[in-house]
């Protein structure tokens, strides 16, 4: 078993140390996905953007691109307040590789393709030993999915390359002019080369006249670093070739950029050389028959569009550019804080995450106490009087077989159910939830009638339609877990007793920490396989649950387990034969 | 640029100059030069040599480079060409053109003379 330490102070540094220990190609390629899918959220805003200030200089929209090239490169999110729209969250994932949950629309998605394709059970082997579990519907996806991707990456890194040295071999029979300027034959127009040392080529077929405003374009391609600029775009291409809105960045993002490029030199000659520049676009569109939009090097882009704007170039007020830049800056920032999106389904306006609570059945006379955990369930309702509880909420509940030895897991549902329960203070002084009673419909034909007379009316329709809940509740889990007790220590110290907290000599050195636990009962004495319960039979919603059980005979019954978590988690809810034990656990 | 036809783009030019002026040179000592006057590595020497042997300007005969027609007689077929396609070979047409920009000096005027002179006695 493996605890973690973690001091609070430099969790960060523990944050991205573990976060690349445990990186695997899995992660990367979800990480890929989000990134992609967080991008295809902002590019058609972009987009948009860029229409309604069609009529303002390029410049601005090749600045507000830089929104796309940030949420593209960085693989973390900030968190501001700020933000249009909701509070929207991708960031589902993050954990270890174990636990990976894709979610938003995607999810939704691969889930309707992928439980027609996956019914699957599999075997995994943990410690040695076999156990079936149900896997999950995107497991089979990410399969495939990412070496299709690592296809597609190569394919454009190669194709990328080979345009490289293609053109590197039509530049070599070239002459040095002057500054970083040299003269080729073998190109039509000019383009700039080159990353730390970047050099200007121009083609030996442009006439004198022409000459002064093609190097000038040129140089504030260079000036502007555009040449890093584009690569990087074509690596961002590369790393997301199935996002077809990535495409559409890149393709646009050249054109405002070569667009832009032009303004500068316009602003800069006076009027009168506007007509010669314009002269100048015009001849080369006639002599550059081919477009190589996705090229890496050629500056050229769509030279009709250029044209256009260039003869529709005026130099804008003073108020005007004004007002540009404020709301270039603005759009900026929006774009960049708002940088989380939640895809979630219809959830009630009710809903209350701030109640965990376990659940057992009461067997034999031993308390049922229980402690609440994570907010992993979906509260629709809460009804309280005093410190009763009532909750109507959508849960998920596992089914395990135990033949004595092995837990085998069979499957695991998102149920309405029920709820009743009390609130106490607990021997850690924290409130607990101790549960009463609790109703889960059973399926079958009765079941939307039966969910109709549990729940009020209000809500029933919601808790008809759990399986919205079930990304919102996989999401919310994890994110509470992370948000609020992410990363929890737990240790307790080594003669800690029962009673007052303490436990045997026989547990590991520990000390007590802000984590919570859970204890339950169970009359299958099957279930109390007590020396042996081991994390790996248990296996955790979110899998980086690790759960060990102890028992201490003489404080409390035979049957009584401790479970803790080492760290956060979600639910874990199991029946086991006839009894239905729901665990949550924080 | 047709690839048959006899013409030199600039930067060839530089190039052909080089071989028009130290011919007969061996490949590698052209290499060389053109490594010191131009910059170019071996490849691109022998790339664009190869272009230009292609269209019968020079010849690489076993390791030796000479040129198929002298520098003079290529930029005569230059200027016969450029006649031939602007003003459709006639020659008072393009002089006319010529000088009616600039009026023709009066030594210019002479070695006209004298080259109609020549020619209508060949």
């Amino acid at each position: 078993m493996e605890i973690r330490h973690y001091d609070y102070r430099y969790k960060l540094l523990y944050d991205i140390y573990y976060f690349f220990e445990d990186l695997s190609f899995d992660d990367i390629f979800i990480k890929i996905l989000e990134m992609s899918f967080a991008a295809a959220i902002i590019i058609p805003f972009i987009l948009l953007i860029r229409l309604l200030i069609f009529k303002l200089p390029k410049k601005y929209s090749y600045f507000i691109w830089s929104a796309v090239f940030i949420r593209l490169l960085l693989p973390f999110n900030f968190n501001f307040p700020l933000g249009f729209g909701r509070e929207i969250d991708i960031e589902g994932y993050s954990l270890s590789k174990k636990g990976i949950n894709f979610l938003g629309a995607a999810n939704a998605a691969l889930r309707a393709v992928g439980d027609a394709a996956n019914g699957g059970i599999g075997i995994q082997h943990i410690k040695g030993e076999e156990h079936t579990y149900v896997s999950r519907f995107w497991e089979v996806w990410i399969l495939f999915g990412k070496y299709i991707w690592l296809t597609g990456f190569i394919l454009m890194l190669t194709l990328g390359i080979i345009s490289a040295i293609k053109l590197k071999k039509k530049l070599s029979a070239s002459v040095y002019l002057k500054d970083n300027i040299y003269l080729c034959d073998y190109i039509d127009t000019a383009l700039v080369k080159g990353i730390f040392h970047p050099k200007i080529y121009i083609s030996s077929k442009i006439r004198e006249d022409e000459a002064l405003y093609i190097i000038f374009h040129e140089k504030f391609h260079v000036t502007r670093h555009d040449h890093l600029l584009k690569l990087l775009a074509y690596f961002i291409l590369a790393v997301n070739w199935f996002n077809p809105l990535v495409w559409l960045f890149f393709i646009y993002f050249s054109e405002d950029m070569e667009l832009s490029c032009d303004e500068a030199v316009l602003s800069y000659f006076g009027e009168s050389d506007k007509q010669q520049y314009r002269k100048v676009m015009l001849d080369a569109t006639l002599r550059n028959k081919r477009n190589l939009n996705t090229s890496l090097y050629f500056g050229e882009g769509s030279l009709k569009k250029r044209l256009i704007n260039a003869l529709n170039f005026t130099k804008p007020s003073k108020l005007t550019t004004c007002v540009s830049v404020f709301l270039t800056v603005i759009r900026l920032i929006l774009l960049l804080t708002s940088n989380s999106i939640t895809v979630l389904g219809n959830l009630s306006e009710n809903n209350d995450y701030s109640v965990n609570f376990a659940t057992m059945e009461k067997f034999g006379d031993g308390d049922s106490v229980v402690n609440p955990a994570g907010s992993d369930c979906v509260i629709l309702k809460r009804e309280e009087t005093g410190d009763y509880n009532k909750i109507y909420a959508v849960i998920m509940y596992k089914k395990y077989d135990f033949n004595g030895e092995v837990f085998t897991p069979l499957k695991e549902v998102f149920t309405p159910a029920v709820i009743e329960c009390e609130k106490f203070i607990n021997e850690a002084g924290t409130e607990d939830y101790e549960i009463l009673s609790y109703i889960i419909p059973k399926s079958g034909e009765s079941f939307e009638s039966e969910v109709r007379s549990l729940f009020p009316d209000n809500i029933e329709n919601e808790a008809l339609n759990f399986e919205e809940y079930r990304n919102g509740l996989e999401y919310n889990c994890l994110k509470s877990a992370m948000n609020t007790v992410a990363y929890n220590y737990f240790r307790f110290s080594n003669d800690i007793n029962w009673q007052e907290n303490k436990f045997t000599k026989d547990l590991p050195p520990l000390e007590k920490g802000d984590i919570k636990w859970v204890s339950f009962y169970s009359n299958t004495t099957a279930f109390i396989a007590i020396d042996n319960i081991d994390s790996d039979y248990i296996l955790s919603y979110a899998n980086n649950l690790q759960l060990e059980g102890y028992t201490n005979k003489e404080s409390y019954s035979d049957n009584y387990y401790r479970v803790y978590s080492i760290e956060p988690s979600v639910s874990v809810y199991f029946q086991v034969g006839e009894n239905c034990v729901l665990i949550t656990i924080d | 640029m047709d690839e048959n036809k006899m013409t030199l783009a600039p930067v060839e030019s530089k190039f052909a100059d080089i071989i028009w002026e130290h011919e007969p040179i061996g490949s590698g000592a052209l290499v060389k030069l053109a490594s010191e006057k131009l910059n170019w590595k071996k490849s691109t020497t022998y790339t664009v040599l190869k272009k230009l042997c292609d269209r019968k300007i020079f010849i690489n005969d076993e390791s030796v480079v000479r040129s198929l027609i002298s520098r003079e007689d290529f930029y005569a077929l230059q200027s016969e060409m450029f006649v031939d396609e602007t003003f459709e070979g006639s020659l008072p047409l393009f002089l006319a053109a010529f000088s009616r920009r600039k009026k023709l000096s009066e030594k210019e005027i002479d070695e006209l003379y004298k080259l109609l002179e020549s020619a209508k006695n060949k």
